[in-house]
């Protein structure tokens, strides 16, 4: 049996170990787009901000492969996939024939289309190149600007900042975090980011860059010009699928898949941020491009690649980064608010405490707890399983409350 | 395995204290003084939802630990020698992502060095801190299973037949027996239920105690 994953990030690797777990004979072949072992695109900003050597952004060990008993073939990506012939084709024209195939090759970055974007000096922050090539340049930047107000756009400048850098972040969105923050849980964030050097600017776009082989400027869409000399885009990822035909297997935002992570074409699948999949909250489908569902998405293909047949319970999206000290836990969907919802709130603003549960028919539906960590794990498993809280609720956050279940 | 029987806890935390203690080595007293002891500690006891049962909390190291999944380091680890799941303090960088992936909420903060904690049953220290700091007995640490040196005949099954590499053959005075690794040895009852000689013993679930949990759990519905 001959297991083809393609894509070293946490779906792939975790769908690895899966297999490994049920079937230890078969052989197993990992491609990459990059020349890296396993590596950690969530830890790009710790590492710009030197929290961490470079060693740590490999996510697990040198001998993985070999402890594993994989084939890598790195830095050598999937350009056509032909679920005909049970086959994938790779850049460098090789042919890898599989009897059972994953497709695990993650999110890109969402590109801007302005004029100038090509210019030396700006980078999306995902790759482990675009990163080495930042660190590269951080001597020589005295001010830089961040395009993007989720999690990697604000860890990316406070990175920049502890450099002594002059950073500013640029928003288009009212708020930061806009896709998972509702606007009170936001402001907490965006207090903390006055209170630091960066300077934040909400409701604002880049309209084009301009310089000479390397960005000098970058204009706004009020006109005006601000000099930098390293521009960093964190505006999310999306799927990106140009080796598939979608007329041999179904795909919408991402690649279809089912509970069993299987796609429309026979013995192939997918998991992570290119697969399309259950939404616990919406009931549709949806991609969710964070790193724990990835995994557990890789875990759950691999199973089932190996014969164990067991479907995927579902996904909520979920997101947790610190910020300067004060945490920020997000969990479902804390925006969406319809009548009959009970949003339960609690707050001490001077210490950053912010903290608010959605309910729906007595069930949680989101989460956001800002600045204390508490019971989060708890919360997060209701959200899961749909347990309904209503005798419980107004001890949801409790200081020293345990959710025994 | 360490367990509780929470029906003698009266939410002391004598565990909580004895557990920063045992661990003090990593925390920078002068930075966090007297709060250094919560911030130390590995597990915790927490309350009943709603109500004032007490209870202590600690990691469960599960077969299928959804903190491995969440780790984005790759921090989060099972340690091959004891089976446990461990977290490098050094390579964790405080995203807490695994703290919401725990159901139980086992994983502990570090707000000090900005990093998760984990109990680690106080690695291969029989007892651990929690354990020997009860005042109450709560806490136990039970050995799972044990072999019957006079009635084990060295055949070998149990250990082909281990999927954790618990227990082997090994020489003693009386010829090839089997021993058990405690920290591999998760107590499924595999080696036990095909001895030919019914020479191993599972301590904890026995029949009387399952008859036990069931009766508990009829009393309550």
């Amino acid at each position: 049996m001959r297991y083809v994953i393609v894509g070293a990030g946490p779906a792939g690797i975790n769908a690895i170990e899966a297999i490994r777990k049920i079937d230890p004979e078969g052989e197993i072949i990992n491609v990459s787009d990059e020349p890296y072992l396993p590596y950690s695109k969530p830890v790009m900003p710790h590492y710009i901000g030197g929290h961490i050597p470079f060693e740590g952004v490999f996510f697990r060990p040198k001998d993985f492969y070999r402890d594993y008993e994989v084939t890598p073939i790195l830095g050598d990506g999937m350009i056509e996939v032909d679920p005909d012939r049970s086959l994938i084709i790779l850049k460098s024209g090789r042919r890898v024939p599989y009897d059972k195939l994953l497709i695990a090759t993650g999110g890109k970055p969402r590109k801007m289309n302005v004029d100038g974007v090509n210019l030396k000096g700006i980078y999306y922050l995902t790759s482990l190149d675009y990163t080495k090539q930042i660190v590269k340049d951080l001597p020589e930047v005295k001010r830089a600007l961040v395009l993007g107000g989720g999690p990697l756009g604000l860890k990316a400048c406070l990175s920049l900042s502890h450099h002594g850098i002059d950073v500013k972040i640029l928003i288009s969105s009212a708020q930061v975090m806009s896709q998972a923050l509702d606007p009170d849980s936001a402001k907490i964030l965006e207090k903390k980011l006055e209170q630091s050097a960066v300077e934040m600017r909400l409701k604002t776009s880049v309209v084009a860059f301009e310089g000479n082989g390397r960005v000098k400027y970058a204009i706004l869409d009020n006109g005006e010009r601000l000099e930098t000399d390293l521009v960093i885009i964190g505006k999310g990822v999306r799927p990106e699928f140009p080796y598939l035909d979608p007329r041999k297997i179904r795909v919408n935002v991402g690649i279809i898949v089912n509970n069993y992570m299987e796609t429309s074409a026979h013995n192939v699948y997918a998991a992570g941020d290119v697969a399309e999949s259950y939404d616990l909250l919406t009931g549709g489908s949806n991609t969710v491009a964070v790193w724990p569902r990835a995994s557990e998405q890789g875990h759950y293909a691999g199973m089932n690649m190996a014969g164990f047949r067991k479907p995927y319970p579902g996904a909520h999206r979920m997101n947790s980064l610190d910020f300067e000290g004060v945490s920020c836990i997000v969990m479902g969907d804390v925006k969406t608010i319809k009548t009959g919802y009970t949003v339960i709130t609690q707050k001490d603003p001077k210490r950053n405490i912010y903290q608010r549960i959605i309910l729906e028919n007595g069930r949680i539906r989101g989460a956001a707890i800002i600045g204390r960590i508490v019971n989060v794990g708890g919360i997060n498993r209701f959200i899961r399983k749909g347990v309904p809280v209503q005798k419980v609720k107004d001890s949801l956050l409790e200081d020293k409350a345990t959710f025994i279940y | 395995m360490i367990l509780a029987e929470i029906d003698k806890c009266v939410g002391c935390r004598s565990c909580e204290v004895a557990c920063a203690e045992k661990h003090l080595g990593d925390v920078d007293l002068s930075k966090a003084g007297e709060e250094a002891l919560l911030y130390a500690r590995r597990m915790h006891v927490g309350i009943a939802m709603g109500g004032t049962k007490p209870m202590p909390i600690q990691c469960r190291h599960c077969e299928d630990p959804t903190c491995l999944f969440a780790c984005i380091t790759g921090a989060m680890h099972r340690d091959p020698n004891t089976g446990m799941v461990l977290v490098d303090e050094e390579k964790c960088v405080g995203c807490w992502t695994c703290l919401k992936m725990c159901s139980f909420g086992t994983i502990m903060v570090d707000p000090i060095n900005h990093r998760v904690l984990k109990c680690d049953k106080c690695y291969m220290e029989r007892p651990p801190a929690c354990v020997e700091a009860c005042p109450n007995d709560v806490l136990i640490v039970e050995e799972v299973e044990f072999v019957d040196h006079d009635k084990c005949i060295g055949c070998g099954l149990c250990e082909s037949l281990c999927l954790r590499n618990a227990i082997k053959l090994v020489d003693t005075d009386k010829g090839k027996k089997s021993e058990i690794n405690q920290n591999l040895c998760k107590g499924c009852g595999i080696c036990a239920s095909s001895c030919p000689r019914d020479a191993i013993k599972m301590r904890y679930f026995t029949d009387e105690k399952a008859h036990e949990v069931i009766k508990k759990l009829l009393e309550v519905a």
